[in-house]
């Protein structure tokens, strides 16, 4: 390995994270065995959480979270294939890819909700998004009175199940979000905004950045993100169930945690988003094959979330300079 | 009316009322409430000729004042405990591993079940308070640990022992819910009074006013954390003796619930002020509100629907007070300076 690369970087974390990352899948890969098709689903879940990720990292890069993802991901899910459900049964025909941009700009409103209402009335973000998503689920529940199971459009079963040079399309779909991501944090005025206000507000409020307009569009862009990765994942299993997203909010909080973004905000990655996205799965995996309680997993995602959470913590008050 | 050339009394504080009134509708609202709902189940249930349905939702009522209480605590202090869930399936699984069969060693076991709530209250205060973490996220780590721990004891519902689940079952229950609510509403009352309660009030205000008065904010904070933990495992016994199971599903969705109790309490999200008196008023009016929408036959998806939408207007409802609040101190500032 080139020790120099070693020596340049700044954050050691970045290289454990990569190399725990490449050992737990090769752990999967060689001592735990997968099929082809097993393995095909394995990159299908690491791309649609790390969707998933993409948007709370821009919720927390800001310094709130969007706890409504969970409803957002499963309420796009359902939404999907009920209204194509329907209009097929009542002789409508409207195009799928009609049906997932309504429910794209459907979920980009509650997003907008979310972020007005906390960047312009300073609510807590937590008990904003935490509402938002009871009051989907509540909807949710009072539209398909606790009855759901419905199948995806075939069209986009049948664009997801397709490989580019044996590679799924929902990878490729993913590894292209990630870096547009990338680029747009890097070098767009915009996510350099999202950075800054995450690093210190009063001082982009004085150098003249609009926080509002900031903080309504990444909630608009975490919105999307649940939006998207709910509809890719309801194509993607064929099904959409009312259960489907319980554990999305921690499982995408995890991986955010993992890939190195501060608690604080104005910290995160999209690329330690592929590497982090890639340890949770493995390691996920790894439980599946050995017969766990699901009690035991509960307490192992709640030590690994407490234990980044901590880890973020010490490194800020390291940072500063102060003593516990 | 006018008496001697001045306004009478009366009319004077109808109008201060009135003047008054969507400054302290927030506040009031949840009495306001109260007394609507009172009011329609006394003539709902009297029509269908139900006696006991003030004694059931007090009893239905009591696990959540106690919960909601606890996170009104942690509310003031501009903080959230999302683990109360968890703590509650844990306290209510420990109670079904000890199973007391007589009254003193049911205290010893509540008293045991309320320290390890306290302790899971220290640990996310101090982490909290400590290392400045968000709260949200240091109680929802703890509430997945305290979950999956509950979860390992036990996934089903399980039945307690014959002792266990006669004490809310027989009519000892109904004056039991009384004597709990009453313990609350003085323990408050005390509290307040102590140097504890005027620092959390300091904190309520404004958190560094209070630091660089020489309070101890991190003191006061964790303080607040143990009292919700403890305050949640008592929660998750009185759920178990209620519905005479231990389970680690029994206290789902109870997060959502103590934080809807709190906002039609009119505890304040925006600015962090609060009182558990008021929060016990909202548990009463959303225990009536769910009772009846349960009596009537809907849904109870629909009744997770309204619950949210309770939620939801109170944020509106805080926000435009906070509006009003705002442009009244500035219509207040500018006329001072009119006048001077």
């Amino acid at each position: 390995m080139n020790t120099r690369f070693i020596k340049n970087t700044k954050n050691p974390q970045t290289i454990s994270l990569i190399a725990i990352s490449l050992v737990l899948f090769l752990v999967l890969f060689f001592f735990i065995g997968l099929s082809k098709n097993e393995f095909l689903q394995y990159l299908d879940d690491i791309a649609i959480i790390g969707i998933v990720s993409l948007g709370q990292m821009l919720a927390m890069i800001i310094g709130g979270i969007d706890f409504s993802m969970q409803g957002v991901y499963c309420a796009s899910a359902i939404m999907m294939s009920h209204i194509y459900m329907d209009t097929t049964l009542s002789n409508i025909n409207i195009p799928a890819i009609v049906i997932f941009f309504i429910i794209l700009i459907a979920a980009m409103i509650i997003g907008a909700l979310n972020g007005i209402l906390i960047s312009h009335f300073n609510i807590n973000p937590l008990i904003m998004t935490f509402t938002t998503n009871a009051l989907i689920e509540g909807i949710l529940y009072a539209y398909t009175s606790g009855i759901s199971g419905r199948s995806a459009p075939p069209v986009f079963k049948k664009f997801l199940n397709e490989t580019i040079l044996g590679i799924p399309v929902l990878l490729l779909i993913w590894i292209a979000i990630t870096i547009c991501m990338f680029i747009f944090l890097k070098k767009s005025s915009a996510g350099r905004m999202i950075i800054v206000i995450g690093k210190n507000k009063t001082a982009s409020l004085l150098s003249g950045i609009s926080i509002h307009k900031i903080t309504v569009f990444s909630y608009v862009m975490s919105a999307m993100f649940a939006s998207i990765s709910g509809m890719l994942a309801c194509a993607n299993n064929g099904i959409s169930t009312l259960t489907m997203a319980d554990s999305i909010t921690i499982q995408s909080l995890i991986v955010v945690l993992l890939a190195g973004a501060s608690v604080f905000g104005g910290n995160g990655s999209p690329i330690k988003t592929i590497f982090a996205a890639l340890t949770f799965i493995s390691l996920e995996y790894i439980f599946k094959s050995i017969p766990i309680h699901t009690g035991i997993q509960d307490i192992i995602m709640g030590v690994i979330l407490m234990g980044m959470i901590v880890f973020s913590g010490i490194r800020n008050l390291y940072k500063k300079g102060n003593q516990l | 009316m006018y008496i001697n050339g001045k306004q009478s009394s009366i009319l004077n504080h109808l109008r201060a009322g009135i003047r008054n009134l969507d400054t302290h509708f927030g506040q009031s609202i949840s009495t306001i409430t109260l007394l609507i709902l009172l009011l329609f189940s006394a003539i709902y249930y009297t029509a269908i000729g139900s006696t006991n349905w003030l004694s059931v939702n007090i009893i239905g009522c009591t696990a959540l004042i106690l919960a909601a209480s606890g996170q009104t605590f942690v509310l003031i202090t501009r903080g959230i405990d999302l683990s109360i869930e968890g703590v509650m399936a844990l306290s209510s699984c420990l109670l079904y591993i000890i199973s007391p069969k007589d009254i003193i060693s049911l205290l010893l076991s509540v008293l045991l079940i309320g320290l390890i709530g306290a302790a899971i209250g220290f640990i996310n205060g101090f982490l909290t308070s400590k290392l400045n973490l968000p709260s949200y996220l240091v109680t929802f780590a703890t509430l997945f640990i305290t979950r999956g721990i509950a979860n390992c004891i036990t996934a089903m519902k399980i039945a307690l022992n014959s002792y266990l689940s006669s004490i809310i079952s027989n009519h000892q229950g109904y004056i039991l819910s009384i004597i709990i609510i009453i313990a609350v509403i003085l323990l408050w009352l005390y509290l307040k009074r102590t140097y504890y309660g005027l620092s959390l009030f300091a904190i309520e205000q404004n958190q560094v006013s209070a630091y660089n008065y020489g309070i101890n904010v991190a003191r006061t904070r964790i303080l607040s954390y143990i009292i919700c933990g403890i305050f949640a495992a008592l929660a998750g016994i009185f759920i178990s003796l209620e519905e005479g199971c231990a389970s680690s599903h029994i206290s789902k969705s109870y997060d959502f619930l103590t934080i809807c109790a709190a906002l039609l309490g009119g505890t304040y999200i925006i600015r962090g002020k609060g009182s558990v008196l008021r929060t016990i008023i909202g548990c009463l009016a959303l225990q009536l509100f769910i009772h009846l929408v349960v009596s009537w036959g809907i849904p109870i998806y629909w009744a997770k629907l309204l619950r949210s939408s309770i939620c939801l207007i109170m944020i509106v409802i805080q926000i435009y007070n906070t509006i009003f609040i705002k442009a009244r101190k500035k219509r207040r500032t500018i006329d001072e300076y009119s006048i001077h």
